[in-house]
């Protein structure tokens, strides 16, 4: 299950994000790095998975 | 979370004994429990801190035990009894519950410990008993490192309080809004984006290269091509004087291939006319060697034979047994010179003659021939053969001879026909052109390899630009990606300042708010302010001094208490407050009513458990908050070993 980031932060993220992508991005990275963090036994690939949301969210901005 | 449960067995004065707290409909989450001072108040505090932490809350001497006093005495030597504290925590999931026990053993009189042991059961059944997993799961319930704001002892909460715990604090708050994972995620992008900036400048350096490299190329093909048009032209315009020199000298001789020519026959001729000479002197000689015939019974066609060996003007000296005759051929004719001899002739016949007559040899040879016509007819044969043999030499050098001089005569008649010097001009002038064209066409085909390879390492420059291209693409996106993840790391950063700013704002706000409704004096206080590192101010209306550190010790513990209220509600935790002598030192009964009033408000939503002195409280104050608990009771302990909880007000114990 992926982890889910506080309702304080998601909401923070919301009001400080210019763009969709930019709060969709930020929000996944911070699911990834929590999951990164929980899992100390099984590593997360996490630089893997956020150079792939930020190539994801990178273009969608771009559009 | 609250607590549900408490059970105690040799806990200090507790020998065994149980605490139901159960909130009752239309109360308060709100438990109040009553004690002499020594009589197992806080030592009530110091059973929940031990069954959490396996320590006390208060500080106390380590020759002390925890093991009850009086089960102690009932003990012999050598026997073995154990102490438990069990807390039963309910949540919306379910019952959970922590168990600390020890081991002790009667040794000379005293309690020793010999064994502890600490298990976490959570909501589904599932028992922890790894100390690591039982400790995350009792921080689930209650952090240790901010327990204070949980667990609070009346007595310490002075300005001190938060000294000592604004830096735990401040982590705590950090890591429960899970602003420690936004700073993960923060130095994670930061490293991300340095990785993606060293991508961004190598791909720099590659196409830097590339470029130098098409230029050179397409330099040095221009060159070629430039060069290869030039010789291309230069050979057309080549062609079209060859052709026009061609034309013109269309049916005229190169008088220089003829000069050498006529040179070339004159020189043969030369040598044909030597060798001519050679082959009559040749022939001479085998006259002289054969001759002079004797011919006998010779007749006409004999004598013609003869005359067959014999050259246009050549004489023949021919002897017969009566006559001596010379043989000669004139213009094709044969003369038979004996007849018409002259005087000188006779003369020199006669002096031959006499000479042949005197030459033994000749009369010997003459007596040889006379003695066989045969062998004279075989030596006449033999001469016959080398004198036709000869004669054909001759006649083909003849050949060749006139042959010659017609030819020369042919060439020197040509050579007078044309103006020599021009044309020898112009045939040269065609030979160095067609030299020259020829080097320009092998010139040509040289360059056209050239031209051919360098368009061939051009093509190939071509496709590496064009993936050069795609990764320029390429590079585009990553330069997107750069550009995203640094304003990513910019919101990042703002979100992490402003969060966490928004929580200062808040607890400042909250307990600001709580302070007010118990404290607040127009006449002296301002506002209060809560700083960065969650250190709390107060500030003096009149000179806008902070004036926190003049409180008095009441209205310390009244701002401590207001904060912990404030960072509850403002972090959220639903775990119980917990305070022991709550109301000791704070004097004046408007502030008890409002301490009481705020605790009876936060336990509408949170758990609150207070430990007071008997004589804490009183009148009003004490009716109300007994009003709106759930249970209230007294600690009964006449011995001071053996603590009972008596129920005041509802509750079981």
């Amino acid at each position: 299950m992926v982890p889910v980031i506080g309702i304080r932060i998601r909401s923070k993220i919301r009001e400080l994000a210019e763009t969709e992508a930019e709060e969709e991005a930020l929000r996944e990275v911070l699911s990834v790095v929590l999951e990164y963090r929980q899992n100390v036994e099984k590593r997360v690939q996490w630089k893997r998975k956020i150079r792939q949301i930020i190539a994801k969210y990178a273009e969608a901005d771009e559009k | 979370m609250r607590i549900r449960r408490i059970s105690l067995r040799n806990f200090r004065p507790y020998r065994s004994q149980k605490l139901l707290f159960y909130r009752e409909y239309g109360k308060r989450d709100l438990f109040v429990i009553y004690g002499i001072t020594g009589k197992g108040k806080s030592t009530f505090l110091d059973a929940i801190h031990w069954a959490l932490y396996g320590m006390e809350f208060q500080m106390r001497g380590n020759n002390t035990t925890i093991f009850n006093r009086a089960r102690l005495s009932e003990m012999k030597e050598g026997e073995r009894d154990y102490v438990e504290v069990l807390i039963e925590i309910e949540s919306d999931t379910g019952i959970s519950s922590i168990r600390r026990r020890a081991d002790f053993i009667k040794k000379e009189g005293g309690a020793h410990k010999i064994a502890e042991e600490v298990e976490f059961v959570d909501e589904n059944g599932i028992k922890y008993t790894d100390v690591n997993a039982v400790s995350a799961k009792i921080n689930g319930f209650i952090p240790r490192r901010v327990k204070n704001f949980f667990l609070m002892d009346g007595e310490n909460l002075t300005r001190r309080f938060f000294s000592n715990s604004s830096r735990a604090l401040a982590e705590e708050i950090r890591d429960m809004v899970q602003l420690d994972v936004v700073d993960d995620a923060i130095v994670k992008l930061r490293n991300i984006k340095q990785e993606k900036d060293k991508e961004y400048a190598e791909g720099n350096e590659s196409l830097k290269k590339i470029m130098s490299e098409k230029i050179k190329v397409e330099g040095d093909l221009n060159k070629a091509k430039d060069e290869l048009e030039e010789i291309s032209e230069e050979i057309v315009r080549l062609k079209n004087e060859i052709e026009e020199l061609r034309r013109e000298l269309t049916g005229i001789p190169d008088v220089s291939q003829l000069r050498k020519k006529v040179e070339l026959l004159r020189r043969r001729l030369k040598e044909k006319n030597a060798l001519l000479e050679d082959k009559i002197q040749k022939k001479r000689e085998i006259i002289l060697k054969y001759g002079p015939f004797v011919l006998f019974d010779a007749d006409i066609d004999e004598i013609i034979e003869f005359m067959n060996g014999i050259e246009e003007g050549e004489d023949m000296p021919v002897v017969t047994d009566k006559s001596y005759l010379t043989l000669s051929l004139k213009e094709g004719r044969c003369v038979l010179c004996g007849h018409v001899l002259g005087e000188e002739e006779k003369k020199k016949i006669e002096r031959d003659l006499e000479i042949l007559s005197k030459s033994q040899e000749i009369v010997d040879h003459r007596s040889k021939l006379l003695r066989g016509a045969d062998q004279i007819r075989e030596r006449r044969n033999e001469f016959l053969i080398q004198i036709e043999e000869i004669n054909k030499d001759i006649a083909n050098l003849r050949d060749d001879i006139s042959a010659l001089e017609l030819e020369i005569k042919e060439i020197d008649r040509t050579l007078d026909q044309f103006n020599a010097d021009e044309i020898v001009r112009k045939w040269e002038k065609l030979k160095r052109d067609e030299t020259r064209k020829d080097q320009l066409i092998a010139d040509k085909t040289r360059l056209e390899a050239k031209v051919e390879e360098l368009e061939k390492e051009y093509e190939k420059i071509l496709e590496k630009i064009e993936v050069l291209a795609i990764a320029t693409e390429e590079r585009m996106k990553l330069k997107r990606e750069i550009e995203f993840l640094e304003r990513l790391i910019k919101l990042a950063e703002r979100l992490k300042r402003e969060v966490k700013e928004d929580i200062r704002r808040e607890i400042k706000k909250e307990a600001e708010r709580l302070f007010k409704s118990i404290v607040w004096n127009p006449e002296s206080f301002d506002r209060l302010e809560v700083d960065e590192a969650f250190g709390v101010k107060v500030y003096h209306k009149g000179t806008n001094l902070d004036m926190t550190y003049e409180l008095s010790g009441g209205q310390s513990k009244i701002l401590t208490m207001a904060f912990a209220v404030a960072l509850h509600r403002v972090i959220k935790y639903d775990s119980p407050i917990i305070v022991d002598r709550p109301i000791t030192g704070i004097s004046g009964d408007q502030l008890i009513e409002s301490m009481v009033k705020m605790f009876v408000e936060i336990a509408e939503s949170k758990q609150v458990i207070l430990l007071l002195a008997d004589d804490e409280l009183k009148g009003e104050p004490q009716a109300r908050l007994e009003e709106e608990a759930s249970s209230v009771w007294i600690i009964d302990n006449p011995t001071g070993d053996e603590a009972q909880f008596v129920p005041k007000v509802g509750g079981m114990a």
